[in-house]
Formats: C-alpha cells, sequence, structure tokens
C-alpha cells in the first residue's frame, strides 16, 4: 500500500513539473513559513463550509404576483435550488385563471439582470446636474441609514419636518408604511405618488356618472358590443392576461369597434376601426349618445322613458323636462337639452375626421346590443388637457345602454376584506402635527388645480407639477426626499423640469431595483427587492367579475444585498431615528403584531412578514372569515398564494349609487357641488374655476358630459402633425428597457421593429416629406424633440405620428441607453409632450396635448 | 522536483489567487498589503504578470486616496447603472445578460461537491469573479494539504478539481472579462489588474492543460 503510495506522489511530482517558467524559490521562501508550516484553515470570504450536499434539481411552481403592468395578475414561478425558472399564470386565480402575458416573462430578465443595484451606494460627486456624473460609490447598510436618519432628525431638530418629501411610484398595498405612516409621523404633508402620471382623468367620468373612483372590469363574455376608447386590452392595462384568453370567445360573440388613431393590437382584431383625430373623442361620443336618444335607443329599464312612450328627443328640439320619468339616472333630458340636441352624427363627422356613416352604424348597433353594450373608457381620450368631460361622455354612453353594473357592461370592483394598518394619529406629536398643516408641494386645491378626487377639492395628487413646486419652491423648499420605485424624470412629461427639480433637492434616497435618470440626482441609492419573486406583499385586482387579492413572497434566494421598500427600510430607519432619540415611528411599527402569536416584530424582517398577516387576516383567518375564498390559515394562504371574492352581484347598485342623487348622473349633482365647493374656497365662481382649468364650459355645462374643443400645443402651421403617444404590449411599466427580450420581440406591438424604436408615419405624409423607411427623423414639439426612426405605416391616421413610448432611457442600464449617460437607445416621448394637465383631476395630459414636425436627420 | 519546492510553489499560486480575489473587493487601505503579496508570489513564479502588478501598486502610491479608485471599481464591478465589466461569469459563458443561468448552477454543484457554498456574508452570485478566484484558492489549498499529508488520491482529486474549473469557468470568461475592465477602466489600477489576471490565469490554464490526470474528469456541466 505505502509502496503504492510513494510511486503515485513520485508520479505527481513529475506531472506536476509542469511549468515553462522558472521557479524561482527564493522569492517565495517569505511565505515558506505558511507553506510548509502548520495547518492553516483557508481564508474564505466569499465562499463558506457548507454540508456539500448537492442541490434537488426538482423544483416547484410558487405562487407571485405579476407587477408588469396594473392588471397585477396572480403567478407561479418555478424555482430550482433557489432559482427562477420560468413563470406561468396563477390558475388559483379566479382573475385571470391561469392566463398570462408576454410582459410577465421579461421579470426573470429583471431579478437576474447584472445592471440592479446590489448594494446601498453613495454620490461622490457633489455636483447635480445631467452633465455631472454622480460617481457612485458602494456603502453598508449602515452607513446609508444613519445618514437618512442624521437629514430627518435634522429637519425635527429645526422644525422644519414638512420639507421632508416621499414620492411613490410603483407599489403593493403595504404602501401605507413608508408612504403615509412614516411620512406623517415624520411630519410632513408631501406624501406625492405617481397617480396622476398613470389615470386620474380615466377614473373621473366613472366617479362624476356613478360615484365609482377606479378602474373597471368589463363583462366582455357576456356582452354584445365592445366599444374602446384609446383602450387596448390585448396588449396593456388592465386584465390583459384574462382579455387575451377569452378574447377569442368575445369576438365570436360581440361586435368590437376601436376609437383610436392608431391600429392598435386590439384594433387590428376589431370588427370597426375609428381612426379618429387625436382630442375629438368627446364629439363622437355625445354624437352617439345623440343617435341612441334620437332614435330610441336608450334602455329604458335602466333610464326610463317618456310617460306617454312618444320619444321626443328630436334633433335640435329641447325636451321638457317633465315628460320624462327618469329610473335609475338623472338628468337625461338636461343632458339632451344642454349638450346632446344639435350634436348629430353629421357635425361629428367633420370634427372628428370620421366617416359619418360609420359614426351612426357604430352608434346603432351599440344601441341595439343594449344593454350588454359596453363602452369601454381607456386613458387615450381622457388623458387630456381638457379630457374629464370626455372622460364623462364615454362612461355616460354605458348610462344610456344600461350597462351599468349589469350582465354584459361595466362592472366596479368586488368586496375584499384586507384592512388598514394601525392609525399613525397617537404617534404624531406638536413637530408632526405642526408641520402636516402645510401646504402640499403638488399645489393641489389652488384654483388652477382643483385636484377633486372623490368630489373633495384639492384632494387628489398632481404629480408632475411637484417638479415646478420644487424649482420654485413654492410653497417652499424641500430638503429631504425619498422616492421609491418611481422615475419621474423618465416617466413624467417635460421631465427635464425633473431633473432641475432633483437637482435642487440638496439630500435624495431614491429606491429601486434598477438605478435611473431619477437616481442620478439622487445622493444614496438603496437596493430594492423585485416585486414578483423578493418581497412580502400583496395587491388587489378585478376582472372576470372577480376580485382577487394576491400575494407577493420572498420566494427565490435573494442575490445581492437589497431590502423591501414599502416594510423593511422604513423599520430600518425607524430603529436609527430611535436610537437618535426620536421612537414614535418604531412605536408605532410595533403594533404590526402577528395576528397569530400575538408577538410584536423585534427586526425589519419581522415587521415585513407581521404586516402582512396584520392586513390580510380576515382573508386567511378562518375564525375572521367574512366572504369569499376560504383558508385554513395563514401557512395554507401562501401555498395557494391567491384570495377570489364572491361572485360580482349585478344591478345591486340601480337606484343606489353614492352619487348626490343616488342615481347614475348624466347631469351630476355630485360635480356640481364638488366644483362649487372649489369655487367657494377661492372666492369665485364656477365659472372662473372653468376658465382657470382652462375649459371652454361655462354655466350648467360644466356638470354635464360634453364637447371640448381640444387644447393642443403648437401652431398647425410649424408643426403639422399630432402626435399620439401609445404603450406597448411589453412595457413593464418604463422598467423594460434593459431586457433584450423587449428588444427582440418589439414588433409584437403593430407597426414597430425589433431592435428598434421607430415613429409610425402614413405613407401619403412620408411621400410629402420625402421620408423613406429606415429613415432617422427628428420629432420636434414646442417643448422638446427626440429621435428616432421612421417607419411608413398605414395604420396611423395621416396628420398624425405614433410612437411608443418605454424607450428613451439615458441613464438605467447597458441596454437601454445607446451610450451610457449620453446617447439614449431610442427615444423617449415624455421628450415631446408638454407638462400639461387635466386640471379637475389632476392628471398629466399624455394624449393630444401637442404638435410636433417631423424633420429627416 | 522535491516535494518541498513544490509546496512552495503551489502555495505562491494559491495565493496568487486569493490575492487576486481581493483585488475585486471595494478597494480600501490594505489593497497595498494584497499587492505586495500578489508581486512577491508573481514573481515567484516567474509570471510574466508580475510588472503589472509592480504598476499596480505604483498607481495605488499615485493616487493619494481612494476615492478614484472606489468610483472607478463601482463602475467596472457593481453599477448602479451600466456594468461596464460584469463580473459574473454566465455573462460570458451564455448568451442572455443575465445572472443565475445554467453555468451558475454548475459553479455552486462545483463548490458543494468540494464542501463549500456561498457565504451568506457575500451577498453575490456563484459565478462572481470573487469567488470563483477565492475557489481556486481554495482547491489548491486542499491539494497542498493533501501533498503534505502524503496522500495523492486526493492532491490528484484538487488538482483534477482545478483543471476542470479553470477549462470549463474561469480560464474560459476570464479573458473576456479582463479585455472589458481594461478597455472601461479609468484608472491604471484596474488597466494593470486586468492585465495581470490575464496573463496569470492564461499561464495557469496553460500549466494545468499539460497535466495529465490519472483518471479523466469529467468536464461537462
Amino acid at each position: 500500500m505505502k509502496k503504492k503510495q510513494n510511486t503515485l506522489m513520485k508520479n505527481f511530482l513529475s506531472d506536476i513539473k509542469f511549468s515553462r517558467r522558472t521557479f524561482i524559490k527564493a522569492s517565495a521562501t517569505a511565505g515558506a513559513a505558511v507553506a510548509l508550516g502548520v495547518e492553516l484553515k483557508p481564508e474564505l470570504k466569499a465562499l463558506a463550509s457548507a454540508s456539500g450536499v448537492a442541490s434537488n434539481v426538482k423544483g416547484e411552481w410558487r405562487p407571485a404576483t405579476c407587477q408588469g403592468c396594473t392588471s397585477w395578475c396572480s403567478k407561479q414561478v418555478y424555482v430550482v435550488d433557489g432559482r427562477a425558472v420560468k413563470v406561468r399564470g396563477n390558475p388559483n386565480s379566479k382573475v385571470n385563471q391561469g392566463a398570462g402575458c408576454p410582459r410577465s416573462h421579461m421579470s426573470l430578465q429583471q431579478v437576474y439582470d447584472p445592471d440592479r443595484i446590489k448594494t446601498p451606494m453613495k454620490r461622490t460627486n457633489p455636483r447635480k446636474g445631467r452633465q455631472e456624473d454622480p460617481k457612485f460609490v458602494p456603502i453598508t447598510w449602515d452607513e446609508a441609514l444613519n445618514t437618512i436618519a442624521d437629514k430627518i432628525m435634522e429637519l425635527r431638530k429645526n422644525n422644519e419636518t414638512h420639507k421632508y418629501m416621499l414620492m411613490r411610484g410603483r407599489y403593493s398595498y403595504m404602501r401605507d408604511i413608508l408612504y403615509s405612516r412614516m411620512t406623517k409621523i415624520i411630519g410632513s404633508p408631501n406624501s406625492i405618488s405617481h397617480s396622476a402620471l398613470c389615470a386620474e382623468a380615466e377614473k373621473f367620468g366613472p366617479y362624476y356618472t356613478e360615484a365609482y373612483w377606479g378602474y373597471r372590469q368589463y363583462d366582455v363574455e357576456n356582452t354584445r358590443y365592445l366599444l374602446l376608447w384609446g383602450a387596448d386590452p390585448l396588449a396593456a392595462n388592465r386584465q390583459v392576461s384574462y382579455y387575451s384568453k377569452v378574447w377569442g370567445d368575445v369576438i365570436d360573440r360581440a361586435t368590437i369597434a376601436v376609437v383610436e388613431p392608431r391600429l392598435s393590437a386590439t384594433a387590428a382584431k376589431a370588427d370597426e376601426w375609428l381612426p379618429i383625430k387625436p382630442g375629438q373623442d368627446s364629439a363622437l361620443a355625445v354624437a352617439i349618445s345623440h343617435v341612441l336618444l334620437a332614435t330610441g335607443l336608450w334602455y329604458k329599464p335602466f333610464v326610463g322613458d317618456f310617460i306617454d312612450g312618444i320619444n321626443r328627443f328630436i334633433p335640435s328640439q329641447y325636451v321638457d323636462e317633465d315628460t320624462f320619468q327618469e329610473k335609475y339616472t338623472h338628468g337625461i333630458v338636461k343632458y339632451w337639452n344642454l349638450e346632446l340636441r344639435d350634436k348629430t352624427p353629421e357635425w361629428a363627422a367633420e370634427i372628428t375626421g370620421l366617416p359619418v356613416n360609420q359614426i351612426k352604424r357604430v352608434a346603432v348597433r351599440y344601441g341595439k346590443s343594449a344593454p350588454h353594450a359596453i363602452s369601454w373608457l381607456g386613458g387615450g381620450p381622457c388623458m387630456q388637457v381638457r379630457g374629464g368631460y370626455t372622460s364623462m361622455a364615454i362612461h355616460a354612453l354605458n348610462g344610456i345602454v344600461g350597462a351599468v353594473d349589469n350582465i354584459g357592461g361595466t362592472l366596479k370592483s368586488n368586496k375584499e376584506y384586507t384592512v388598514n394598518f394601525p392609525g399613525e394619529k397617537p404617534f404624531m406629536d406638536d413637530i408632526a402635527k405642526t408641520g402636516k398643516k402645510h401646504e402640499k408641494l403638488d399645489q393641489r386645491g389652488r384654483l388652477q388645480f382643483p385636484c377633486i378626487k372623490k368630489g373633495k377639492p384639492g384632494s387628489g395628487v398632481i404629480t408632475n407639477n411637484t417638479a415646478d413646486g420644487i424649482i420654485n419652491g413654492d410653497p417652499y423648499d424641500i430638503k429631504v426626499a425619498i422616492g421609491y420605485m418611481n422615475n419621474f424624470a423618465f416617466s413624467a412629461p417635460q421631465p427635464e423640469r425633473w431633473e432641475r427639480a432633483l437637482s435642487k433637492i440638496p439630500f435624495l434616497v431614491h429606491i429601486t431595483t434598477n438605478a435611473s435618470e431619477f437616481s442620478w440626482f439622487s445622493d444614496i441609492v438603496l437596493p430594492d427587492t423585485h416585486h414578483m419573486f423578493e418581497k412580502w406583499g400583496y395587491v388587489k385586482s378585478i376582472g372576470n367579475g372577480y376580485r382577487h387579492v394576491t400575494l407577493m413572497q420572498p420566494i427565490i434566494e435573494p442575490v445581492w444585498d437589497y431590502k423591501t421598500d414599502e416594510t423593511e427600510i422604513p423599520w430600518l430607519i425607524a430603529e436609527k431615528l430611535a436610537e437618535r432619540g426620536f421612537d414614535n415611528l418604531l412605536r408605532h411599527f410595533k403594533e404590526y403584531k402577528d395576528p397569530e402569536t400575538g408577538k410584536e416584530p423585534t427586526n425589519e424582517k419581522e415587521f415585513a412578514l407581521y404586516a402582512l398577516k396584520y392586513a390580510t387576516q380576515n382573508l386567511w383567518d378562518p375564525t375572521k372569515y367574512q366572504g369569499g375564498d376560504k383558508f385554513n390559515g395563514w401557512e395554507d394562504f401562501l401555498k395557494v398564494g391567491v384570495w377570489n371574492s364572491k361572485p360580482y352581484s349585478y344591478q345591486k347598485r340601480w337606484g343606489k349609487m353614492k352619487t348626490k342623487t343616488g342615481m347614475f348622473e348624466f347631469y351630476s349633482d355630485t360635480l356640481k357641488a364638488a366644483l362649487e365647493k372649489h369655487a367657494g374656497n377661492h372666492n369665485v365662481t364656477v365659472d372662473e374655476v372653468m376658465k382657470a382649468t382652462n375649459y371652454l364650459a361655462r354655466g350648467e355645462r360644466a356638470f354635464i358630459p360634453h364637447y371640448e374643443e381640444p387644447f393642443i400645443m403648437g401652431d398647425e402651421k410649424e408643426y403639422p402633425f399630432i402626435h399620439v403617444d401609445h404603450k406597448s404590449r411589453l412595457n413593464r411599466e418604463g422598467r423594460s428597457a434593459n431586457c433584450s427580450w423587449y428588444y427582440d420581440f418589439k414588433d409584437v406591438d403593430p407597426g414597430d421593429e425589433v431592435w428598434d424604436d421607430v415613429a409610425k408615419i402614413n405613407p401619403v405624409d412620408a411621400q410629402k416629406l420625402g421620408i423613406k423607411n429606415g429613415d432617422r427623423v427628428k420629432l420636434t414639439s414646442p417643448t422638446g424633440n427626440l429621435v428616432c426612426t421612421a417607419k411608413l405605416w398605414e395604420g396611423v391616421r395621416p396628420g398624425t405620428v405614433a410612437k411608443c413610448y418605454g424607450q428613451g432611457h439615458w441613464a438605467y442600464g447597458r441596454l437601454a441607453a445607446k451610450k451610457f449617460g449620453k446617447i439614449p437607445r431610442g427615444g423617449s416621448s415624455n421628450d415631446i409632450i408638454p407638462a400639461q394637465y387635466e386640471a379637475l383631476s389632476g392628471s398629466s395630459a399624455y394624449y393630444g396635448v401637442t404638435r410636433i414636425k417631423v424633420e429627416k436627420v | 522536483m522535491k516535494i518541498d519546492d513544490l509546496l512552495l510553489r503551489e502555495s505562491a499560486r494559491r495565493d496568487t489567487y486569493k490575492a487576486f480575489a481581493e483585488c475585486f473587493h471595494m478597494p480600501d487601505k490594505d489593497l497595498l498589503i494584497r499587492l505586495n503579496s500578489m508581486e512577491k508570489h508573481l514573481g515567484a513564479l516567474g509570471s510574466e504578470a508580475f510588472t503589472h502588478a509592480v504598476l499596480m501598486r505604483n498607481e495605488l502610491y499615485d493616487l493619494g486616496d481612494f476615492v478614484k479608485l472606489q468610483v472607478d471599481f463601482a463602475r467596472l464591478f457593481v453599477g448602479p447603472y451600466s456594468l461596464l465589466a460584469p463580473p459574473y461569469g454566465s455573462i460570458y459563458l451564455e448568451g442572455d445578460r443575465k445572472i443565475m443561468e445554467n453555468s451558475t448552477v454548475d459553479v455552486r454543484e462545483r463548490y458543494r461537491e468540494a464542501g463549500l457554498d456561498i457565504s451568506e456574508n457575500f451577498k453575490d452570485a456563484p459565478d462572481h469573479i470573487v469567488a470563483e478566484l477565492e475557489f481556486m484558492y481554495f482547491l489548491i489549498f486542499k491539494e497542498i494539504e493533501a501533498i503534505r499529508s502524503d496522500t495523492p488520491e486526493a492532491a490528484y482529486e484538487q488538482l483534477g478539481r482545478q483543471k476542470s474549473f479553470l477549462q470549463n469557468h474561469l480560464g474560459l470568461w476570464a479573458a473576456e472579462f479582463v479585455r472589458n475592465v481594461k478597455l472601461n477602466a479609468e484608472t491604471g489600477f484596474y488597466r494593470n489588474l486586468a492585465s495581470a489576471m490575464r496573463i496569470f490565469i492564461a499561464e495557469d490554464l496553460e500549466d494545468i492543460a499539460n497535466i495529465e490526470l490519472p483518471e479523466p474528469v469529467d468536464l461537462e456541466y
């Protein structure tokens, strides 16, 4: 045995005599003591001793939630040895029923993106600006948190806590911890959400007709006519997965008409495409309403009828209100008299650029399908300067045909039973109470910004105006700000304003997964968990007549050193504040006890978990059961990953809506009260409010849906085209730009090209300009420009140029920017969209808001 | 070769890998100590990389403080924006510019077979350059242990692991990685680190390729 061993060693020595280089023993002798001395343990930092058990290669499907768009689908992720491998729809959800859409798969490229923020980092270049590289360097969590706590304590010491601001982007329903509770307990009114960049004007119409401030679900499987307005449910928001799954059947059963200047993914599969002139949607909506009334196609079991059954809605004639007996609506005759009576299809044809026959055909077929006839309100027609009344006019169609709250119609959300987190009031000291009383930085509630969310003036956010508030120090300067999962320096129109605003904030923190344009101006960036794989949380969503509450769970092994935005990070900040003598926030957080054990959290991880269990207890605790799916306990809920409500109860709200009259309001007493309240706050008339908010309506027309001539910036001679912005079916909000699959498959958006960013120009227009396919073109508006590639395409209305949102990042990641920090890949639509508002809701205007010119470069 | 010479030589290899691994951590005042070690061992090994190690030290003296180096370190290996020299094997071995790919799984399997795993404190991917360099250090450490304890089978086993790991992982992607470092570094320190590592790994790869192992080593993943 020993002999064999010796031979082997001899062989080994001879085998290893391999180097062609000379080994210089003398140089190594200093290391000899180590080499020949006593046995030492290997010094390891990245690696550590382990049991040596090989991984279990068999994976399992674990429940998750996708926030690639606001469909918020319940998903399942196949996890092998702690690693996410693939994604599918969660079959346990009654909303998306196992269905998925392309964007959910891209989450895999996001979570394992090498450009993610991996560790807290701090800026070493004190100067801020687009041309100033922040020169970030890694720091520890401890250093980052200490710095943040010091800055907050300085505000508290100086009684200027109102100069703290929290900006929120994509959130889960754990949001109130960081967004609301922490901001208030520190003592600031400035929790600024992104919502007005998202869709508030879209909620405006449904609220001021049926008192529902939220996204609707559409009962597509039972409908006979779908009239979509700037909505593209097969591609973008909302319930893309569910609608994609059932659309084949919907096409079989219903007629589909799409109103949009661009041939969208949904329009490509529709029966009718109405390529309307941008901004003129309200003309079409009131003209269709006119036809419905004039031809007697309103749904009488909902709206009611003339007492004697004779239709007096004769074009151009006034109707005596006393001759009509309404049932579940309010003001149909006023609507006719004040607006509809002369809004004929012929009148609309001229304004909208649509054939009069098409308008009539769509109106009549839509009416004949009543009440199973949906008027589907998308963001396009109402996220416009004068879009508030368009939002009402389009949604009012549902009232006329009785589709509201009805089979095959438009539905609100089902009831769910999650609860709010513990209240903050007992933890707000005098400094906090005083601080919170200050005016908010976005200037909501001023005469020109009514922002009347849910009937309350000044209660809605006007996100994009915050930049101007900061720049002008009006009402005051912001000194310390935190933003999370937002990128206002890219996602808000005229983002250059945000660059100046953020440069002005002395101490800015950004919590996010990928550093972005917003981070560029930050002092500290903190690495965030990815919603789909790495955080505790939940979101609620509706579709298919159900509501689901779907869980986010940490289901994979995290690779880098991130913490969760809405729970762990505020806890850690609270600990640091407590160390500095201000423990109100930490004491508040300790109230979030584990419902199972009654224990208070002792660290950030327990806090995140207990907070989620606390908020969702009514769903998973059988002793607290209130309805919908029933679970045996927390573990059972975790395993399934989603709770479903009871199915929708149709027609339950007929006559019991939360409007001022309880009815579906064509004449909105609800809006009237809100506008009068706002006018009263400023000692002016409603007409003066209309004027200040750039609306043309005066008198009673302010309270009804009506046509408003669109407000489009730019002189027609200098800027001959109207810009049409749209969203991609691959946009994970604005966060796909660093995923290669986004570019590989970009042609799933009709008219778009792979690995390119194109402006879609009608060939008729292109010929006049001498522009060919593939030419580089510059699009210029009165407020900015972008450069991209020309694509000649018949799917865009002549006189308009369509461009998809999503590309054009100059700072995001290796793929997202062509030359990082300098040359963007493609062009960002927001660079040409002016910062304009639908001021009644506070929404930013994205559509029909600017004219542009197109030049070859 | 005498056994003591072999031990000296292998320990020089071992500590060179260790020194390289240390150079890919966030730079701080201890960096000079690591550089001294690297310089000495590269010299002993007769490596062409020696000159670059000397230049690295010079650069470090010239820099004065570490901020510039830290900024460069972050841009190249951490981010938070476009990572200029992603220090992950999967980026180079697979096509999707993603971490945690199949090659990463294979790396982790190799760690586990050697009785290791990624440390909880490391908070990075298994195929991070630091982990892979450290793994080579560990395997050579074990080889030396085996030689010392007169167990050539074990020494062969560790050598086999080194060969396979270099040929299937580190040695396959290091060249492209250091090319990125060299192209994008703003400090001479990292440019020289890139050159030193390219040379050292190429030399080690060549040496190890010449060793005939008694049993075929599974080179697949």
